[in-house]
């Protein structure tokens, strides 16, 4: 069973399921190799170009489905068996007003993962957001297997340089919000820029927040740091851009709690890096996200700054309801780690085989 | 609440403390009613797509979100089985739908983006454009002089002796050639940018108005005036908007409508006016002959041209 992804690259959510994934396929005894359109360097010497693939009897297609490419149109033609491990693609509304570009790759996408429902002899959502959506695009058969993360193995040790910039602002005082995802429309970090204001406002004046995550969007970043030099937050606001594991891990370190007002998410792995981490959690609860907190953060209804503000104080200051937080997101992440998820994954893929005769 | 994390964490007795937080806040001013709106209009500000952009950028959003086109019918019905039918039915003729819907969203797909390529070379030549385009001189801060036009007078005055109707002086000065019309019975009144002299001109009894002469004359009813006199504004306006004063004219006048402008001579014009406006003015001065040329293609009759020492005046008349 081999698997196709568009886009396989390192320090990527996909790229390392991916990696799990294969090693899960091999430990069935299945042959797997990973085929893709792109890779990055680190990657490119364990993967092969897509359309140097040829069948071979009794192979399956795996396919990593998190945005539109031909490479899915590719695989409709191909005559192996079909599997789709979806990871959910961005609604183009959420795009269409900042990146047109953006917004028509992945109304291709979804485009696609419709078409592909009538090729694919089963499908594994990472999420049961991700399976609704399956199933109402009339996918056969669905099951919900999360992504496989190792949490524990890519956990770096916190990069020194970082963490001691991190503390000198401590040591002036001030809470520590961060959000780690990439600086996109759907992520929707000008929503926690304005909850830094409020909260600055009521509570405390000298709150900083930091972006951790590279620019998907050019656009939405040059509104962004606009939006934050109009309300004079530029010392309060961290643009921390694409950052390496050990500087990823020194923000979780040094961050009082992760607040996430993503409208879009299929599933989003930086909360359970946060709870496993050890940072407590405050969200919107939109797509996904109730069902990967799961009671283990706090989910809002609504995320107007003052209702995520005050949830905000509520988690830093409130040190009996932080520990249990802590404790819970703990034992969520734990839930993730691949003794559970990759076994879930073989047993899926197990079935789709039976199914299949 | 979840089962997974129940008796942990009691969560929705702390989401109810949050929310009666906020409600203590709100009353205490920490959070006052503007505050969202106020925020929400700072970030819509660096929305790049906005509802003041204009018709075409909404137009092409709405293309582009009419191009995908979704095969994947509603099935869900309250009936019961009807939902399974749906279902069904929408399996059976996937194959047949895919097919018409790819070719139809990637006709979509390549009008929508050709209509983007199209919206950004506009744009591109539209910022080209700007660039070397003069400023546009609507004339009120030019010097308040009244132009010498009194060696016309009777020249002007003569044109329009046989004329019955409305006769329009733009632009009209403190008003001295509306004078002489009117002291030879022509019911003629006069527009003027610069407020001083329109204020200069009503206080002598004239009948004035402060306004932009093109801008009076496109509002004016077609074939709403019997005579016009252009002076002033034909000197500095670029050469787009002279032919605009032209086709104005002959569309405002009615038939037999008689026209007269008085323009300086090019050669005379330094001289003629202040350096400063000189300088700054979009366009410069047509010879008495170009004029005429323009006022022929125009379908004017009876062209005329007489030139003086500084001005030159040409007069034409409206087919009947």
């Amino acid at each position: 069973m081999h698997q196709f992804i568009p886009s396989f690259v390192a320090r990527d959510a996909i790229g390392g399921h991916a990696l799990q994934v294969q090693s899960v396929l091999r430990g069935m005894g299945l042959s797997s190799d990973v085929y893709v359109a792109n890779a990055s360097s680190e990657h490119a010497a364990i993967s092969r170009p897509y359309d140097s693939y040829r069948p071979r009897p009794g192979d399956w297609m795996l396919y990593q489905a998190s945005t539109g490419h031909r490479m899915a149109d590719w695989l409709l033609e191909q005559t192996p068996p079909l599997l789709v491990n979806y990871h959910n693609v961005t609604p183009p509304a959420l795009l269409e007003t900042w990146e047109p570009g953006l917004a028509d790759e992945v109304a291709e996408g979804r485009r696609q993962i419709g078409k592909l429902a009538v090729a694919a002899r089963h499908a594994i959502a990472v999420s049961r957001y991700n399976a609704a959506e399956l199933d109402e695009l009339g996918y056969r058969s669905t099951s919900v297997v999360p992504l496989i993360l190792d949490l524990d193995a890519q956990a770096a040790e916190p990069d020194r340089v970082t963490l001691d910039w991190l503390a000198r602002g401590k040591e002036r005082g001030g809470v520590d919000l961060v959000f780690v995802g990439r600086i996109v429309p759907n992520k929707a970090q000008h929503e926690l820029v304005k909850v830094l204001a409020a909260y600055r406002r009521a509570y405390d004046p000298r709150a900083r927040l930091h972006l951790v995550g590279g620019a998907a969007s050019p656009n939405y970043l040059r509104a962004l740091r606009r939006f934050v030099g109009a309300l004079d937050l530029w010392d309060a606001v961290d643009l921390a851009g694409s950052v390496s594991d050990a500087e990823r891990a020194a923000y979780y370190a040094g961050a009082d709690v992760l607040v996430c007002l993503s409208d879009h998410e299929g599933f989003c792995v930086p909360i359970l890096e946060a709870m496993h981490a050890g940072v407590p959690v405050v969200a919107y609860g939109s797509t996904a996200i109730p069902e990967t907190v799961a009671g283990a953060g706090v989910v809002l209804p609504a995320k107007t700054p003052a209702l995520v503000a005050a949830a905000v104080h509520r988690v830093v200051s409130d040190s009996d309801l932080r520990g249990r937080l802590v404790d819970a997101g703990r034992a969520r992440a734990e839930e993730f780690s691949p003794a559970h998820t990759r076994p879930r994954f073989a047993a899926a893929v197990q079935a789709a085989l039976g199914e299949s005769g | 609440m979840t089962e997974e994390q129940s008796g942990t964490v009691d969560l929705d007795k702390v989401m109810g403390e949050i929310q009666e937080e906020v409600r203590r806040r709100r009353a205490a001013g920490d959070f006052p009613p503007s505050l969202e709106r106020e925020l929400d209009l700072v970030f819509d500000r660096f929305v790049p797509v906005g509802p003041l952009d204009g018709d075409f950028g909404e137009a092409i959003k709405a293309a582009d979100r009419a191009a995908y086109i979704n095969v994947a019918v509603p099935t869900a019905s309250q009936k019961p089985g009807v939902g399974e039918v749906k279902r069904v039915l929408r399996k059976a003729m996937a194959w047949y739908l895919e097919y018409l819907a790819q070719q139809i969203t990637a006709f979509s797909t390549s009008t929508v983006r050709a209509l983007r390529t199209l919206a950004e070379r506009t744009t591109h030549l539209e910022e080209q454009l700007a660039e070397w385009r003069p400023a546009e001189d609507d004339g009120r801060d030019r010097p308040a002089e009244a132009p010498d036009l009194s060696e016309w007078e009777q020249a002007v005055v003569g044109h329009f002796s046989a004329v019955t109707g409305r006769v329009l002086h733009a632009e009209c000065g403190q008003g001295a050639i509306v004078q002489a019309l009117r002291d030879a019975g022509v019911d003629a009144y006069g527009v003027d940018p610069r407020g001083p002299l329109v204020d200069a001109a009503v206080a002598a009894g004239l009948e004035a108005w402060p306004d932009d002469p093109v801008s009076h004359l496109g509002a004016v009813a077609d074939a709403g005036l019997a005579g016009l006199v252009l002076s002033g504004c034909v000197d500095r306006l670029s050469l787009g908007r002279q032919r605009l004063l032209v086709e104005l004219a002959a569309a405002k006048l009615a038939p037999g409508g008689r026209l007269v402008i008085l323009g300086v001579n090019p050669e005379r014009w330094p001289e003629a006016v202040p350096a400063l406006e000189a300088d700054l003015a979009p366009g410069r001065p047509l010879h008495a002959v170009t004029w005429s040329h323009l006022l022929d293609r125009a379908r004017f009759e009876n062209t005329t041209t007489t030139d003086g020492a500084v001005m030159s005046l040409v007069t034409a008349v409206r087919p009947a």
